[in-house]
C-alpha cells in the first residue's frame, strides 16, 4: 500500500473513531456525575 | 402514558442501529473508491459536519420537545406542516414494504454458506436458482417456497419484535444486535487484511486522488452517502427520540450516532475491500473488474471470496450475511416504528394496534418482493423513493424549520439540557448549506430520471413502479393529513399536560 492510502486511512479512521470516543467519553462523564447528583453524593465540579 | 426508553444507552444504541444499515457495508466503500479514493474523507468528513449532524439535532430535538413521530411533531410545530410528517411517514413505509425482501436474502445465504451452495455461477445460482427471475418487472412469475420460508419467519420475527414495543421489542433487540455486528465485522475486518491481495483492494479504496476534488460529483456523491446512511428525513430520528425523557443531552447524543455509523462504515470497507484485493489477486484481474456495490456485491461477487478462502469459508459466510442481516433488521425495526409512531400519536392507538394496522398491507405488499420480479420492483422502487421521495423530505423539513419557523427557537431547545451547546453555525448549516445540497441532489436527479430513465428498465416499468411509488406517496400523505385525528393531538400544551399527568 502507498503512503498516501495508509494516511488517508489513518485520518478517516482516527477522525471517526477519535470523535465517537471524545463524545462517549463526555457523554459518561456527565452520566456518572448526574448518578452522584441523584444519590446525593459530592459532585466533582472539575 | 407513553413509552420512553429505559436509558440513554437503549436510545444511542437503537440510534445507532437504525443508521447503521445495509449501505454501511455495501454501499459506501464503492461510492468512497469512486470517487477519489483517500481524498473522498475530505467532501465526507466536511458532509458529516455541515450537514449529518446538524440534521440529526434538528432532528433529535424536533422529536424530544415536540413530544411525537413525525405528522404530530410537525403538527405541533405549526399545524400547516403536518403534511411533511406524513410525507415522510409514508416514504418509511414504502421502504419497509421492500426492505423485507433483502433481510429474507441474507437469511437464505446465512444457511447456503454452510455447504457455499451458490457453486462456481453465483450470478446464476442468485438470479436463477434462488430468485427465479422473470424477464421484466411486470411479469411476476409466481412465488417459490425457497423464499416463502424464511420470508415468513422474517415477518414473524419482525411481529415479535414489534409488537414487544420501545423497550422490550426494539431496545433489547439493538442492546443484543450491535455488539453481535460488531463482532461479526471485527472478524470479517481481521481475517480480509489478512489475506493475500488486501492490500490491493485498500489501496483501491483509499489512495487519494485529489483532481477528485474540483469535481461536483464529487461532493454531491459525499453529501448523498452522509444523507442516505444517518436514517434522516423519513420520520425515524423524530419518532425514536419521541421516546426520551425531556432532559435529555440531544446534541452530544447526534455527535455519538454521527461518528459510530461512520466510523463504522469505514471500518466494513476496510473488510470489505481486502476482500475484493484477495478475490482481484486470485483471479489475476484488476480490483476495478471485480469491486462494486449493493446486492451484485453482497451475493454474486462475495460468494465467490467466500468460496475461494484457503480456509474457514463457512464461518466467514456467516459473519458477512449475519452482519448484513443484523445491521439490516434494526433498520428494519427503526423504519416500522417511524410508521408505528405516526398513527399512534394521531389517532391516538396502542402500540400493539398500530403494529397490527402497519403490519397487515405492509405484510400483503412484500408478498411482490419475492416473485420472480421482486428484484426489479426492489430496484425501481429503491431509486425513486430514494432518490425523490427521501432527498425530497429532507429538503422541505429544513426549508420549512429554517424559513418558515425559528431554527434559533429549536437551536435553544438543543442546548437546554446539552453537555455541551451547539453554536450559531448550526442555524447556518440548516438555512443554508443543507438547502442548497439538497435542492441540487434533487434536481440532478429527478433530471437525470427523467431524461435517461433507470438501468436498462422500460418506461412503463419505471412509469408503473418508480413514478407510481411516488405518487401513492403523494396520495397517501394527502389522505391521512386530511383524516381527523384524536381531539388535541396538535396542540404540544394539551400533550404535555397529559404527560404531566401521567
Amino acid at each position: 500500500m502507498s503512503a498516501g492510502a495508509i494516511i488517508m486511512m489513518c485520518i478517516g479512521c482516527g477522525a471517526l473513531w477519535g470523535g465517537f470516543a471524545i463524545s462517549s467519553t463526555i457523554g459518561i462523564r456527565h452520566l456518572i456525575k448526574e448518578r452522584k447528583a441523584h444519590l446525593g453524593e459530592p459532585v466533582d465540579k472539575k | 402514558m407513553r413509552d420512553q426508553w429505559n436509558d440513554k444507552l437503549g436510545f444511542i444504541l437503537a440510534a445507532i442501529g437504525s443508521a447503521v444499515g445495509l449501505g454501511n457495508i455495501w454501499r459506501f466503500p464503492y461510492i468512497a473508491a469512486q470517487n477519489g479514493g483517500g481524498s473522498f474523507f475530505v467532501p465526507y468528513l466536511f458532509a458529516i459536519i455541515t450537514a449529518g449532524i446538524p440534521i440529526l439535532i434538528l432532528e433529535y430535538t424536533i422529536g424530544k420537545t415536540y413530544r411525537g413521530g413525525a405528522p404530530a411533531a410537525f403538527a405541533r410545530i405549526n399545524n400547516r406542516f403536518e403534511w411533511l410528517g406524513w410525507a415522510q411517514v409514508m416514504v418509511a413505509f414504502m421502504i419497509t414494504v421492500y426492505y423485507f425482501a433483502i433481510i429474507v436474502w441474507t437469511v437464505s445465504y446465512i444457511g447456503f454458506s454452510f455447504t457455499q451452495a451458490w457453486g462456481k455461477d453465483t450470478t446464476g445460482f442468485f438470479l436463477n436458482k434462488y430468485l427465479h427471475v422473470s424477464a421484466s418487472a411486470t411479469q411476476l412469475g409466481g412465488i417459490h417456497l425457497n423464499l416463502l420460508i424464511p420470508f415468513l419467519i422474517i415477518w414473524a420475527l419482525t411481529a415479535l419484535i414489534m409488537y414487544g414495543g420501545i423497550n422490550k421489542g426494539i431496545e433489547t433487540t439493538c442492546k443484543i444486535a450491535l455488539p453481535i455486528l460488531m463482532v461479526l465485522t471485527l472478524i470479517l475486518v481481521i481475517r480480509g487484511i489478512t489475506l493475500p491481495g488486501a492490500s490491493k483492494g485498500l489501496e483501491y479504496m483509499f489512495r487519494p486522488h485529489w483532481d477528485q476534488l474540483t469535481k461536483s460529483s464529487v461532493w454531491v456523491a459525499a453529501y448523498g452517502q452522509i444523507f442516505f446512511s444517518l436514517s434522516i428525513a423519513f420520520a425515524i430520528m423524530i419518532s425514536y427520540s419521541s421516546y426520551l425523557p425531556k432532559k435529555t443531552d440531544v446534541v452530544n447524543s447526534a455527535f455519538i450516532t454521527a461518528t459510530a455509523n461512520h466510523g463504522f462504515e469505514v471500518f466494513a470497507g476496510i473488510g470489505v475491500f481486502s476482500i475484493i484485493g484477495y478475490m482481484a489477486t486470485q483471479q489475476g484481474v484488476p480490483v476495478a473488474s471485480v469491486a462494486g456495490q449493493g446486492v451484485g456485491l453482497a451475493f454474486m461477487t462475495f460468494p465467490v471470496a467466500i468460496s475461494t478462502l484457503p480456509a474457514l469459508n463457512t464461518l466467514f459466510g456467516i459473519c458477512f450475511f449475519g452482519a448484513l442481516f443484523l445491521a439490516g433488521l434494526t433498520s428494519l425495526v427503526s423504519i416500522i416504528q417511524a410508521v408505528v409512531t405516526g398513527f399512534r400519536d394521531k389517532f391516538s392507538l396502542s402500540q400493539k394496534k398500530a403494529v397490527t394496522i402497519i403490519l397487515v398491507p405492509a405484510f400483503i405488499l412484500s408478498f411482490l418482493f419475492i416473485t420472480g420480479a421482486g428484484l426489479y420492483i426492489l430496484d425501481i422502487i429503491d431509486k425513486y423513493i430514494n432518490s425523490i421521495g427521501v432527498v425530497s423530505c429532507g429538503l422541505l423539513e429544513v426549508l420549512l424549520i429554517g424559513w418558515f419557523f425559528k431554527p434559533e427557537k429549536l437551536r435553544k431547545e438543543a442546548n437546554e439540557f446539552s453537555n455541551f451547546s451547539v453554536g450559531k453555525w448550526w442555524t447556518v448549516c440548516i438555512k443554508f448549506v443543507t438547502i442548497v445540497v439538497l435542492g441540487i441532489m434533487i434536481v440532478l436527479n429527478t433530471k437525470e430520471l427523467i431524461q435517461k430513465g433507470y438501468d436498462a428498465y422500460s418506461s412503463t416499468d419505471l412509469m408503473l413502479f418508480g413514478w407510481g411509488s411516488i405518487i401513492i406517496v403523494i396520495v397517501c400523505t394527502v389522505i391521512f393529513t386530511a383524516m381527523k385525528g384524536k381531539e388535541g393531538y396538535n396542540d404540544l400544551s394539551k400533550v404535555a399536560a397529559k404527560e404531566a399527568e401521567q
